[in-house]
């Protein structure tokens, strides 16, 4: 029972460091980023090929070139379409999610890869009969600082409550002389920033990179959102908890018969909660967008 | 009356043409080599699966990721009544009998697994009666993925990830070609019919078209039961293209492929769809050739797999951004010889909603 | 000095002409009023000035500068502030935090906190509930708030959207003792304002849209007094 907690709140984190990321340029801009999955992809490969490194280097320069590589999506892509429908974005975001996965097979080729990262994380320690990765603990604790360190941004800085107005109604944000494009690129990095982490935190868990490595993460990161509320920052962390434990539960719960359609249960879930509460569980309506 | 007529002769030049089109291409593949004929078999498949996907979001304006469904019941539905019994026996030996016993051709099965799919859509209906925008984007690819998982471990009947084989692979541009333009003027009767016009005053704007009578949920659902009985019939033209099945054939790879192309020649007509198609189907025909390696004359080139993704990506992204109406650009094919009568009210409304953006 | 110059401004939504060539020079110092029917355009214009309609054609100008393709942060930052009709109060945001917002229009940052210090004077119900929510704010509050919000970026140009619009008597004079006191200042303003009385006490010129077009009134006090004039400029009451 414990063991699954520990294992519902490590993966609940890494879900929320994705659902996070694509909340928050849901909530600024309206767009449903797909092609936040490549930017863990992004992420792994980047790991690859610094393998070697120290990780703490490592690390540092995979958020360097996912940060960049979000940048990149929203000076090329995003900007020159801002302002237009909500469908739009989305196609836009999957033809750089496609874009991505392309040049990542052409670079890398099809065949998984393996590579490991852990090193001492592998190891797990004894807390009081139990045994705990030493991977979940980090995962955990890195993924509440950064949390705490986001809530601390949107409320103590400047820009951080600029990103909040923006969210709230962009429009009326920018006839009060909040830049528009500062605010976005901005969301942008820490989406950015968050997707680097949590590529290595996923790529630690599993070990393996595909070049479609990314669609998974991003579809629970969806789904963590719709069950926390469409538009809503923290109602997203919240949804990506409940989606763990939710998976953790079913996963060692569910009668061996129907394990296997724990996925299909889990979208038709999410099919029923938008019919009854379109924007989610804790959602809003979404205002005026540019 | 005269106005009727007028506007159905109007409305008619995109079909004949479109149909023009499409039979002048696939009378020059048959001329082609084996491959080409199969990638121009490919594309008439293609083109029933994004025809019937048009009739629905291209009318309603409503994106849906959902219609691979559709076209994954149409695909499985139609691979079950046609293939040998004998062959259904040995692989799927816990299938009821009298689906064991069936034995169709592909142009009884075809209207069949139309139906199915249609049933299927009548049950998910309430997703588009109930949901707009972004809300029913992600309930469709839910949708999908779900039912994605389901195909992929109903091992009964679907057999599960290993996937069917032994399907009759005996789709030529000949059979192929008959039930594209059966698409394309089903899709027309459709888009020419009082309710497809009701449900594109509601693409254009729901509240005014709501407030003038028009019931947008009703009008949707007709939309999407005819949408989806042309997608299960290019299911199961798809099932007799390939010959074998696996649920990655009927995956959100599809779907994008489908939207990329509809989006590529323009989502807001058919004679969009249809150049959509053409267009994308060559195109990856020819990258597909580049990718696979080999000599061109006095180029040679390695494998690379990959360049098909990479440049339709790049395709999608700039008609995105350059040419956000697509080839077409929302207007039918042949729309300068009917201008005159073609300047309706559709035109007429389009220009109410261009509403106005902050700068 | 002319400090905004509109000219031949169109402005439509699809076949609608909301704005049919309208031409207004807004004096530095002074006070211009627009009045008129409902769906006369006045929103239109304003909007137009902080640049949140795209306009069809014509040109509006700030101190001489062509801004008409400016996006409305930068306008903010050189110095039009806007209060829009619905207020656009941030009610996620606590009352500290929209003044603050304002704040980043400013050319020196230095004097955000004399600037909101300047405005929660003006506006005292403000300065009690600096930590609350904006959203727990009453109609009169949030006008206030919005208002006070747009003086802390020391405006060149304040852009009222009826002010008036839902405030109880006594808050009016409140509000207009404070539109006043703005205008001795020096402050330029245009105001849309349905409470005629009011608008021509405070305004230097009173216009008149309807339907799209703009029309100078002569003897404004005529609004008041002359119930034809008053039917002819505002609609049938
Ligand atoms: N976004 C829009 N889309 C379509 N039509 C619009 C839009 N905004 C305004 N209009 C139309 O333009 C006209 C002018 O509107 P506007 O809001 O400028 O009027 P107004 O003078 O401010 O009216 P009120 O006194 O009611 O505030 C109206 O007919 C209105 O219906
Ligand atoms: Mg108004």
């Amino acid at each position: 029972m414990a063991q699954n907690l520990i294992n519902a709140l490590s993966l609940g984190s890494l879900y929320a460091l994705i659902a996070l990321g694509i909340a928050l340029l849901f909530s600024i801009m309206g767009l449903i980023n797909f092609a936040h999955g490549e930017l863990i992809t992004i992420g792994g490969y980047t790991l690859l090929a610094f393998h070697g490194l120290p990780l703490a280097v490592a690390v540092a320069l995979t958020v360097a070139v996912v940060v960049a590589a979000a940048l990149t999506m929203e000076r090329l892509a995003f900007r020159p379409a801002r302002g237009a429908s909500g469908e739009t974005l989305l196609m836009t975001s999957f033809a750089l999610s496609l874009l991505v996965q392309g040049g990542v097979l052409l670079k890398e080729g099809a065949d998984p890869q393996s590579v490991n990262v852990l090193g001492s994380l592998g190891a797990s320690v004894d807390v009081g009969g139990m045994t705990i990765g030493k991977l979940d603990v980090a995962i955990i604790g890195v993924t509440g600082v950064l949390l705490i360190g986001l809530a601390w941004f949107l409320r103590a800085t400047p820009l951080g409550v600029q990103m909040r107005a923006a969210a709230e109604d962009f429009t009326m944000a920018r006839a009060l002389g909040v830049r528009a494009d500062r605010v976005v690129a901005t969301a942008f990095g820490v989406s950015g920033a968050f997707a680097a982490v949590a590529a290595v935190f996923l790529v630690a868990r599993t070990g393996t990179l595909t070049p479609s490595m990314g669609l998974t993460p991003v579809l629970l990161g969806f789904v963590a959102i719709v069950l926390g509320g469409l538009g809503r920052l923290w109602a997203a962390a919240i949804g990506a908890y409940v989606l763990a434990l939710l998976s953790v539960m079913l996963q060692a719960y569910l009668p061996t018969g129907l394990a296997a359609y724990r996925d299909a249960l889990v979208y038709l879930g999410i099919i029923v909660i938008l019919l009854f509460r379109p924007h989610g569980i804790a959602g809003r309506p979404q205002g005026v967008r540019v | 009356m005269r106005n009727r007529a007028i506007t159905l002769v109007a409305g008619s030049a995109p079909a004949a043409l479109s149909t023009l089109l499409v039979l002048v291409i696939s009378g020059l593949a048959m001329l082609g080599s084996e491959t080409t004929q199969r990638t121009a078999a490919q594309m008439l498949v293609m083109g029933v699966i994004c025809v019937g996907t048009y009739i629905f979001v291209g009318n309603s304006g409503v994106l849906s990721f959902g219609h691979v469904v559709f076209v994954a019941v149409g695909a499985y539905s139609t691979a079950l009544m046609t293939m040998e019994p004998g062959l259904k026996r040995a692989l799927l030996p816990d299938l009821p009998g009298w689906i064991v016993d069936l034995h169709l051709g592909m142009a009884a099965a075809l209207p069949v697994a139309g139906l199915l799919a249609l049933l299927v859509s009548v049950l998910c209906s309430p997703l588009v009666l109930r949901l707009d925008g972004m809300a029913a984007g992600i309930a469709s690819l839910a949708l999908l993925i779900s039912v994605n998982v389901v195909i992929g471990n109903w091992d009964q009947v679907t057999r599960g990830s290993q996937g069917i084989v032994g399907i009759p692979a005996d789709l030529t541009v000949g059979t192929a070609l008959p039930w594209l333009i059966g698409a394309i003027v089903l899709a027309l009767a459709y888009q020419v019919s009082a309710s497809g016009f009701r449900l594109r005053a509601s693409r254009e704007d729901a509240v005014a078209a709501a407030s003038l009578g028009v019931r947008v949920g009703r009008e949707r659902t007709i939309a999407l039961v005819i949408s989806a009985f042309v997608c299960g019939i290019g299911g199961g033209l798809y099932a007799h293209f390939l010959g074998a099945l696996t649920p990655g054939d009927v995956s959100l790879k599809l779907t994008l492929l489908a939207l990329l192309m509809l989006i590529v020649g323009g989502l807001r007509s058919l004679s969009g769809a249809v150049i959509g198609t053409i267009f994308i189907s060559v195109l990856a025909e020819l990258l597909r050739r580049v990718e696979a390696g080999g000599d061109f004359g006095p180029i040679a080139l390695a494998p690379h797999p990959g360049i098909e993704q990479v440049v339709l990506a790049l395709t999608l992204l700039f008609t995105l951004l350059l040419r956000p109406g697509g080839i077409t650009s929302g207007r039918e094919l042949g729309h300068r010889l009917v201008r005159r009568s073609s300047r309706d009210v559709e035109t007429a409304r389009t220009e109410i909603v261009a509403a106005p953006e902050p700068g | 000095m002319t400090l905004l110059e509109i000219a031949d401004l169109h402005i439509s939504y699809g076949p609608v002409d909301a704005v049919r060539g309208v031409t207004l020079d807004v004096e530095k110092g002074g006070v211009v009023a627009i009045v008129g029917p409902n769906g006369a355009g006045k929103t239109s214009i304003l909007s137009a000035v902080q640049g949140l309609v795209r306009t069809r054609s014509g040109t509006i100008r700030l101190r001489g500068a062509e801004i008409t393709d400016w996006s409305p942060e930068r306008r903010a930052r050189a110095g039009i502030a806007f209060v829009p009709e619905s207020r656009g109060i941030f009610g996620s945001l606590s009352i500290a935090e929209n003044l603050s917002l304002a704040a980043c229009a400013l050319a020196e940052k230095a004097t955000a906190a004399a600037q909101i210090e300047r405005s929660l004077e003006l506006f005292p119900v403000l300065a009690d509930r600096l930590n609350q929510r904006a959203s727990v704010l009453s109609g009169g509050e949030r006008q206030q708030l919005a208002i006070g919000r747009a003086l802390v970026s020391s405006p060149d140009l304040l852009v009222l959207d009826e002010p008036s619009l839902g405030l109880a008597p006594v808050i009016l004079d409140g509000l207009f003792a404070s539109l006043a006191a703005l205008r001795d200042e020096g402050r330029t303003i245009l105001v849309v304002e349905q409470n005629v009385s009011r608008a021509v006490r405070l305004a230097d010129h009173v216009y008149s849209l309807r339907g799209g077009l703009l029309e100078r009134l002569e003897n404004p006090q005529d609004l008041v007094g002359d119930p034809a004039f008053r039917a002819k400029h505002l609609g049938m009451e």
